[in-house]
């Protein structure tokens, strides 16, 4: 039972039956009542005019015997009886009703029916008047059921009106069901909060909020996928020049030459779309992910070791100051990611014989992870874009993807960590500072 | 033919002047906006191939630059920019051609020639002097209708002068249009081109004007 209008309706009618039944009940007790009293009445004003033409002397004694008194016959018994208990006269003779002691009225069992009986006292004898009980009781169901049609033709007229006035009070959210269900991915309009009722306005503009948040996060994935398509036809770019060139090359050597190029151009393609992955997935992280105990050193550590070949490759010095365990509560593979990515761009940057120096303190409370290099620095001017996707410092010759710092800022971000940039060593390069809040 | 190709993906960029080298065009690439415009104010070039997306501003500044002191050069737009919006914007500004990354070198090549063509105001793509043939496009040279194998810098050469028959080109000239900057040029590279041709076409075909440079012979 989960539709409203069920649920109205059904309030409704349990509401309208129990009133239209106590409505009946008041109406029946009314009228048995009334009925009864003038049923009594009527047997007692009866008795009175029987004892006066009974009883006295100056009127004959067949006026009772009259064409109206006769109509009454099968409902009424009317007896006379003298003082002593004798009767005098019986309307029906076949009915033996026996004399009350009683005055006034009394119900005796006779003949196979209850009576209602009415015994008059008078000066030289009795008057008494019965009544079968089942006619009262008939005459008061017929008027019982008069008074109920009316009532039972109002609960179906209220029934009919409820359900349409139901209906009719839930096409607004009827209309916003039918708004809702037309929307897709591409058509979001907001509700108009003013068309619908003050009821639901609460969930119109719930809705709104959500649809905004959707709508945002929706563009920001379409962005993301539309800039790293942009940024792969790059690299992809090359790669059909080099082959081309290599299906070209006049002689061996140019052969030689060829391959090289195109080798190192998918490499690029590869660490491009590895770096995407990553870097949608550090975008995905937006709540708060699965925190556990990391030791933020064991992390950089790791990291390191596994550049020392390509740091020896270019002779670049890697050095590791370690002054703190770093012990936070933190999402490893998120801070792997980051650690890896400073490293490596330090190290992609910085030209051969340089050096990269990688500290871990702390300060104030607060866990700092500095990754500092002498390569060519990043301009004072650039420090703010260089957080964008895809933003590359203007004259970079070295292959990267454009992504590495996004993707650091991103899991900072999720860490509630503050990335700044700095000098590099000997006034040479760039810092790059992670301050994590607090070392726990 | 000498062309200015500015791209500041390094890696397209030397694939392409790799290419457009092999095919006997001399290059020089740039990087960015700001040298390709110093470039484009130094040197003499047949042919620009421009990106948009540069590190330092728009390649479409350097065109409109181009086209403001009405300089007619052919410039060919290779970007990865591909809206309906980008192409218009790019020709509406003076460009000659608009190709999307990735793009066939091939295609790439022949547009190239179809603007060099249209900017020597030939209809035909083949070059024609006396009983000599030319054609950029397969690269074939022939004498009397018999093919004559080139080298690349032997064919810049011979295409040079046929595509400026009537005028008398100076080593410098000849040496400009066949080499890009970073290319060594010996210095008697262009006599020693001129002769291989002259072996494999006829002694008679280039003529030599002392003390000015090289001329095709009048031989009509």
């Amino acid at each position: 039972m989960n539709s409203i209008r069920h649920r109205l309706l059904l309030s409704l009618l349990v509401g309208l039956l129990i009133s239209t039944a106590i409505m009946i009940g008041v109406a029946c007790i009314d009228t048995t009542n009334e009925l009864q009293g003038l049923f009594a009445d009527n047997l007692r004003r009866m008795a009175v005019v029987i004892e006066e033409q009974t009883f006295t002397p100056t009127q004959g004694r067949n006026t009772v015997q009259s064409a109206d008194t006769a109509e009454l016959e099968e409902s009424y018994v009317i007896q006379t009886w003298d003082g002593y208990g004798n009767l005098l006269h019986s309307s029906r003779p076949s009915v033996n009703l026996p004399l009350q002691t009683e005055k006034g009225f009394s119900q005796v069992n006779a003949a196979h029916r209850i009576w209602q009986i009415y015994t008059l006292k008078a000066d030289s004898g009795y008057v008494q008047i019965a009544q079968p009980q089942e006619i009262v009781a008939t005459m008061i169901g017929e008027s019982a059921l008069r008074a109920l049609f009316p009532l039972i033709l109002l609960f179906v007229l209220m029934v009919i009106g409820g359900w349409v006035a139901v209906g009719r009070s839930l096409t607004p959210l009827n209309t916003l069901s039918r708004t809702i269900s037309e929307w897709d991915a591409n058509n979001m309009q907001p509700l108009r909060i003013s068309d619908a009722p003050s009821e639901i306005q609460p969930v119109v503009s719930a809705l709104n909020n959500m649809l905004l948040k959707l709508d945002k996060a929706m563009s920001m994935q379409q962005q993301f996928t539309a800039d790293s398509a942009h940024e792969l036809r790059t690299p992809l770019t090359a790669i059909k020049l080099q082959l081309e060139n290599l299906i070209r090359a006049p002689s061996e050597q140019d052969r030689q030459y060829a391959v090289g190029k195109l080798s190192e151009g998918i490499d690029r393609c590869i660490h491009l779309a590895s770096q995407l992955l990553i870097a949608s997935r550090s975008m995905a992280v937006k709540a708060e992910p699965e925190f556990h105990k990391v030791r933020l050193a064991e992390i950089v550590r790791s990291s390191i070791s596994s550049f020392v070949i390509v740091a020896s490759e270019k002779a670049i010095e890697i050095s590791f100051e370690n002054e703190t365990p770093g012990d936070m509560r933190g999402d490893e593979e998120g801070l792997r990611v980051l650690v890896n990515n400073l490293i490596d761009n330090a190290l992609r940057y910085t030209p051969e014989g340089g050096q990269v120096a990688v500290r871990l303190y702390s300060e104030t409370g607060k866990t700092i992870l500095e990754v500092g290099d002498d390569g060519p620095g990043i301009p004072k001017n650039e420090r703010d874009r260089i957080f964008q996707r895809f933003y590359r410092i203007p004259g970079t010759t070295a292959t990267g993807s454009g992504l590495g710092l996004s993707i650091v800022k991103n899991v900072a971000d999720n860490h509630n960590a503050a990335v700044s940039i700095d000098g590099g060593l000997r006034q040479l390069g760039a810092t790059i500072r992670i301050t994590f809040p607090v070392s726990a | 033919m000498r062309l200015l190709l500015i791209e500041d993906d390094p890696m397209i960029s030397e694939g392409l002047t790799t290419a457009l080298r092999q095919s006997g065009y001399a290059v020089d690439a740039v990087g960015d906006a700001q040298t390709g415009k110093l470039s484009l104010a130094n040197e003499k070039y047949d042919l620009v191939v421009l990106d948009l997306g540069l590190p330092d501003g728009s390649g479409l500044d350097i065109l409109k630059k181009l086209r403001s002191r009405h300089d007619p050069i052919p410039v060919l737009i290779v970007t990865a920019k591909d809206t309906l919006k980008d192409v218009v914007t790019g020709l509406d500004s003076g460009a000659d051609d608009y190709m999307i990354k990735p793009f066939e070198l091939e295609e790439l090549e022949a547009r190239i020639r179809v603007l060099l063509r249209r900017s020597e105001g030939r209809a035909s793509p083949i070059l024609t002097w006396g009983n000599m043939q030319l054609n950029p496009a397969t690269h074939s040279f022939s004498v009397d209708g018999k093919q004559i194998i080139l080298s690349a810098r032997e064919f810049a050469v011979i295409y040079a002068l046929m595509e400026n028959p009537a005028s008398v080109l100076s080593r410098q000239q000849i040496e400009e249009k066949i080499y890009g900057w970073n290319e060594e040029v010996e210095s008697n590279a262009i006599e020693y081109h001129i002769s291989q041709l002259r072996k494999k076409i006829g002694r008679d075909i280039i003529r030599n004007i002392r003390g000015v440079g090289y001329v095709l012979e009048n031989k009509q």
